[in-house]
């Protein structure tokens, strides 16, 4: 199947025409009067409700890997696919418990390094920046990576064309609206996403029922449904484990929580994780379909717009476009956000101007997000055969952070060493078995490698941190305001 | 060891570490609920 034969650009360019400007209206609109403050930039008041609660986790969560890799994964390892990669749940509900308990002690908190740098201390503080950053930055780039493929296999738009309208619009809105635009229109695509999906899997499975995609399945390659395949069983665990470690130590999370009501958290957290599993079993199981029916699939990130297209023809297509393109948007613009949150608090009022106002944090927050936009551009321009294999990097490092985190939050005698030390060899192990073992475990072997070092550091000598601590860091803070 | 029965070694010890941090996030939750979140005495 040749790019652009489900599609006319001429089509594709009126619908991205569309969305774009809707995206950038709703961003001045919400963001009008209202950004004048970091609290009101970054935090968009820090009163977010339930419903706008669930619907930005789940938006932000539903990435160009969920409706692009998760097929990818289902249609290369079968069962084991989407079964694994409906893993990532686990990072949205075990996050819930996590959640309370840091916004009870850092009610007035910015980012998910204040909370590192006050129970760990600068050393694993300086790890954390280094882990997060090249992470952030690495999402960010396969979400545009995503969405030049997509409109090129779609529509026959060239991929650098795509990737850059998609940068530019989130650039755009989220520089307009803040957290307060991120969110809004995270409701509008989170919907979109949701009713489309539901759309492209009713017809799919009324056109060729269960049964027959069996069959199909059974003739045209068994081993998809072989459970005991073992690429299968390497990545079965994997995405858990790194989607905890995404999660639990990304500012994208921790942005939301201390952006939302306190009495919110919890449930926003569990229903938006709940309501996300959604997502990758549908776009696994198109991929299960495509097996099924024997279709062509030239790259394997096409496998979910070739599925909807060849069901539903140019009606499919559309579909497809507004459903990656909405799940593309809403995660490029939550990235940009948190990290430009991140980096000014951290980086620039931490390390470079301890007395920044809050104008010339505002500032810098708003240089950062077209600076991010920009690298995004820069790098994705270098276009990669696999998103997911790319992304995988990034396994290893975040799985360093989830055992650190979870004892730092509950146990005041987790070790400040301990954590510092996961971070390092957590990261290099995982990098290290990805490259000589095997991409698909490597987050387990960063996350398993890291909780051993912080545990032992803990056991053999275990910290006596003051929660009160972070009390100290809420005043300081509400004196600045 | 052959591959199969190595990827399997992967995969009981993805469940198990999986589980053991479920766990321990469930024994933590429990420790702190209804508690002042600053109470050194936890």
């Amino acid at each position: 199947m040749e790019a652009g034969s489900f599609l006319g650009k001429n089509a594709a360019y009126v619908i991205l025409a569309f969305f774009s400007i809707l995206w950038i209206i709703l961003g001045y609109l919400w963001g009008r009067g209202r950004g004048k403050t970091t609290s009101q930039y970054l935090f968009a008041g820090r009163m977010v409700g339930l419903s706008l609660s669930i619907m930005t986790l789940m938006a932000s969560w539903v990435t160009g890997n969920t409706t692009m890799s998760a097929p990818e994964m289902s249609y290369n390892l079968g069962v084991w696919g989407f079964v694994g990669y409906s893993g990532a749940a686990f990072g949205l509900i075990f996050f819930a418990p996590l959640a309370i308990r840091i916004k009870k002690l850092l009610p007035e908190g910015l980012t998910s390094g204040d909370f590192i740098r006050i129970r760990f201390g600068k050393p694993a503080w300086i790890a954390f920046i280094v882990v997060t950053t090249l992470y952030l930055l690495g999402f960010l780039v396969t979400q545009g990576m995503a969405g030049g493929i997509l409109l090129q296999a779609l529509s026959g738009i060239r991929y650098h064309v795509g990737m850059i309208i998609l940068f530019v619009v989130c650039i755009i809105y989220t520089l307009i609206g803040g957290l307060r635009a991120v969110i809004g229109t995270d409701f509008i695509q989170a919907t979109l996403i949701l009713v489309t999906l539901i759309v492209v899997a009713v017809v799919a499975y009324l056109t060729v029922g269960p049964g027959e995609v069996y069959k199909g399945i059974l003739e045209n390659a068994p081993d998809r449904l072989n459970l005991l395949l073992p690429a299968g069983l390497l990545f079965a665990w994997n995405t858990a484990l790194w989607c905890m470690g995404e999660i639990f130590h990304g500012n994208i999370w921790w942005q939301r929580i201390y952006a939302q009501r306190s009495e919110v958290t919890v449930r926003s957290f569990y229903i938006s994780g709940i309501v996300w599993l959604f997502v990758p079993i549908v776009t696994g199981l198109l991929a299960l379909f495509a097996i099924a029916q024997n279709l062509e699939i030239p790259q394997v990130n096409m496998v979910f717009p070739i599925v909807a297209s060849t069901l539903l023809g140019k009606v499919g297509a559309v579909l497809v476009l507004i459903i990656v393109f909405s799940s593309l948007t809403s995660t490029a613009d939550s990235i940009m956000a948190s990290t430009s949150d991140f980096l000014a608090e951290d980086v620039f009022r931490q390390m470079i101007n301890r007395k920044a106002t809050d104008a010339q944090m505002l500032r810098v927050a708003k240089i950062l997000i077209i600076v991010l936009g920009v690298a995004g551009i820069i790098i994705a321009s270098f276009r990669f055969q696999s998103i997911y294999l790319f992304f995988m990097l990034t396994g290893p490092l975040v799985g360093s952070t989830v055992w650190p985190i979870i004892l730092g939050v509950y146990w005041k005698q987790a070790n400040k060493w301990g954590a510092f030390f996961g971070f390092i060899i957590g990261s290099a192990t995982g990098l290290l078995s990805y490259y000589l073992f095997a991409p698909y475990s490597s987050a387990v072997v960063g996350t398993l490698v890291s909780a051993i070092v912080v545990v032992l550091f803990t056991l053999f000598s275990p910290d006596k941190f003051n929660w009160n601590k972070f009390r100290e860091l809420e005043s300081l803070k509400e004196g600045e305001h | 060891m052959s591959e199969f029965q190595l990827s399997l070694l992967v995969f009981f010890i993805g469940l198990a570490f999986t589980i053991a941090t479920i766990v321990i996030i469930y024994v933590g939750n429990r420790r702190w609920k209804n508690r002042d979140p600053y109470d050194n005495e936890v």
